[in-house]
């Protein structure tokens, strides 16, 4: 993809945070507590790297989605978080909805879960994505729209924008709001699940281009075999916490039992059912006590029911600490 | 539970299900037509076959013809051997029982009734027949969930307050409270996360060892072959002959 990037004699440069080369996201001891009480993050610090792709992955419930929409501003109001949250060297948390929306799109860009709840029924999808650059006051695209949308295999865009959500399968919608959320080449776009509702072919294409212009990505993935793909690193979230960091190439197992369960519960076509993974994680009500995953796990020890492991050396896990 | 007899179909190896020539194509928007042509499948008893595809291929079209939801413009669908549209004039089709054919769909939050429990939703296809008690159901209720790991739900708990995993449980042993012949899956692994995929994918092919058939569609090709004994791949509303794709690069493994 071709990326025409913009002057930098424009407010970007007045307004956004400046974002420094080594470090483009910087998490440090983040806990989002919602309205009702429900713990969503326990503690939680992660780095992302100036053109570095990192993906969170876990299953539904873990925190993942919770993490994301607090890096782009869309927690709900119930939502208390304490911790930092830096975009580049700015600190994002408690910064208003009015700061925040100078912000979205021109540092961070959104691409959501469900592009279909994303989009108004009763506008065309070429409005959407037009939106994206209305929303900063600009009248004319800081990019051509329509060749990236052709890129991303949608065919006669400048036809087809006339069509309401509706009349769009959900890939296609996806990959009109990637471009839409990248118009302004964000140092930072982050992905929530973009390719669930896509098919496993046009899911390379989307997050390779969703790559290639967004720079740096925190991309939320609950496909394994994707995330290693198309990630530098891999975060493994569990019950509100990371337990694991690797690098996508690293060769060998995991070493977190919970990242290795996962691993293991993966369908790899042929060679067998992949294996279960029985019990459920602890939800964000339960107060916890020892590890998240002792219940679950297999290695347990009797430290394990008793402290909390903290991420030491990429993994949080008293049986490797120990090892 | 019922059982599937071996009344139900043809014979006791015969087809369960049996397509020839079935074709059903419509017009979607301006852009084109959507459906499947002269689609051709059998499928015995115990035997799981896959269909994938990219969306648009037909996939759901196929799914509808073999589930008798859709009528065929042209060829035969045969349950147990039997033409089910033969003599039919509208959308009824004729089956050889009722809950011949069962459907367990995508979203299991969204096909279950969220302001019924859970007990309620599972044994409604037992009542549509026959008047049962309270009583009756909830226990039916919880021999049923216990047979697919679920004896800890409490059966008086809404959609809401379970796992995805859990609801795809439940949704799948309500489609089985009837002993349907044969049971029709669409994508239910794709809302769900790895380790939930795994518990469905292991009670599909308990479901398939117990006698019956299933059919499941799929757009992620790994849990077709983990899965299906057979996988047919639909491509512009046609079958063809099922390619061996790379396998997919592995993370982490060694």
């Amino acid at each position: 993809m071709k990326l025409r990037r913009r002057t930098t004699s424009n407010r970007e440069a007045a307004d956004g945070p400046r974002i420094d080369a080594e470090s483009v996201l910087s998490i440090r001891g983040l806990r989002i507590t919602y309205g009702n009480g429900g713990m969503a993050l326990r503690g939680v610090d992660l780095e992302v790297r100036s053109g570095e792709c990192v993906a969170l992955v876990g299953e539904s419930g873990s925190g993942k989605t919770t993490l994301a929409r607090a890096v782009v501003g869309l927690l709900p109001r119930s939502a208390r978080a304490r911790g930092s949250v830096r975009l580049g060297e700015r600190e994002m948390l408690g910064l208003s909805d009015r700061e925040w929306r100078k912000l979205r799109g021109r540092t961070v860009g959104f691409v959501s879960q469900d592009p279909f709840a994303a989009c108004d029924p009763l506008r065309s999808v070429g409005h959407h994505v037009e939106e994206s650059w209305r929303v900063h006051g600009d009248r004319r695209p800081p990019a051509n729209h329509l060749d990236r949308l052709a890129e991303l295999g949608i065919p006669h865009p400048k036809e087809m924008l006339r069509d309401r959500p509706h009349q769009w399968s959900g890939g296609m919608l996806q990959r009109a709001t990637t471009v839409a959320a990248s118009m302004y080449d964000p140092p930072l776009l982050v992905a929530d699940e973009p390719t669930s509702a896509l098919d496993a072919e046009l899911a390379d294409g989307v997050l390779t281009s969703l790559r290639r212009a967004g720079r740096s990505v925190l991309l939320v993935c609950h496909d394994l075999d994707l995330a290693a793909k198309h990630s530098d690193r891999i975060a493994v979230m569990y019950a509100g916490r990371i337990v694991e960091e690797r690098d996508s190439s690293q060769p060998g197992q995991p070493r977190h039992p919970y990242s290795r369960a996962l691993l293991a519960a993966t369908p790899s076509g042929g060679g067998g059912l992949p294996r279960e993974l029985p019990g459920t994680a602890p939800g964000p009500l339960e107060v916890l006590q020892g590890c998240a995953f002792a219940g679950r796990c297999t290695h347990a020890g009797d430290l394990c029911t008793i402290s909390t492991p903290m991420l030491v050396d990429d993994v949080a896990c008293h049986m490797e600490h120990s090892r | 539970m019922r059982k599937p007899s071996r009344h139900d179909h043809a014979g006791p190896d015969g087809p369960v299900v049996r397509t020839i020539g079935a074709t059903r194509v419509y017009q979607v928007g301006p852009h084109g037509v959507r459906g499947v042509c002269d689609f051709d499948l059998s499928v015995a008893p115990g035997e799981i076959v896959g269909l994938s595809g990219r969306s648009g291929s037909g996939k759901s079209t196929a799914l509808r013809l073999v589930s008798a939801i859709e009528r065929p413009d042209s060829g035969r669908v045969e349950f147990g051997g039997r033409d089910v549209w033969a003599g039919v004039r509208g959308s009824s089709p004729q089956l050889p029982r009722t809950g011949y054919v069962m459907p367990v769909f995508q979203d299991p939050t969204s096909s279950l009734d969220p302001r019924w429990a859970i007990y309620r939703s599972v044994t409604e296809p037992m009542t549509v027949h026959r008047r049962l008690a309270r009583a009756e159901r909830v226990a039916a209720a919880r021999t049923m969930l216990a047979g697919v790991g679920l004896e800890h739900v409490d059966v008086h708990a809404l959609p809401s307050q379970l796992s995805g995993g859990q609801c795809q449980r439940v949704a799948i042993v309500r489609a089985l409270s009837g002993g349907p012949a044969l049971l029709v899956a669409d994508e239910p692994t794709a809302s769900l996360d790895v380790t939930s995929a795994a518990g469905i994918m292991h009670l599909l092919r308990r479901t398939a060892d117990a006698g019956t058939a299933i059919v499941v569609v799929s757009h992620d090709q790994r849990v077709l072959e983990t899965l299906a004994d057979r996988i047919l791949r639909l491509e512009d509303g046609l079958v063809v002959q099922p390619d061996q794709p790379d396998q997919p690069d592995r993370l982490l493994s060694n």
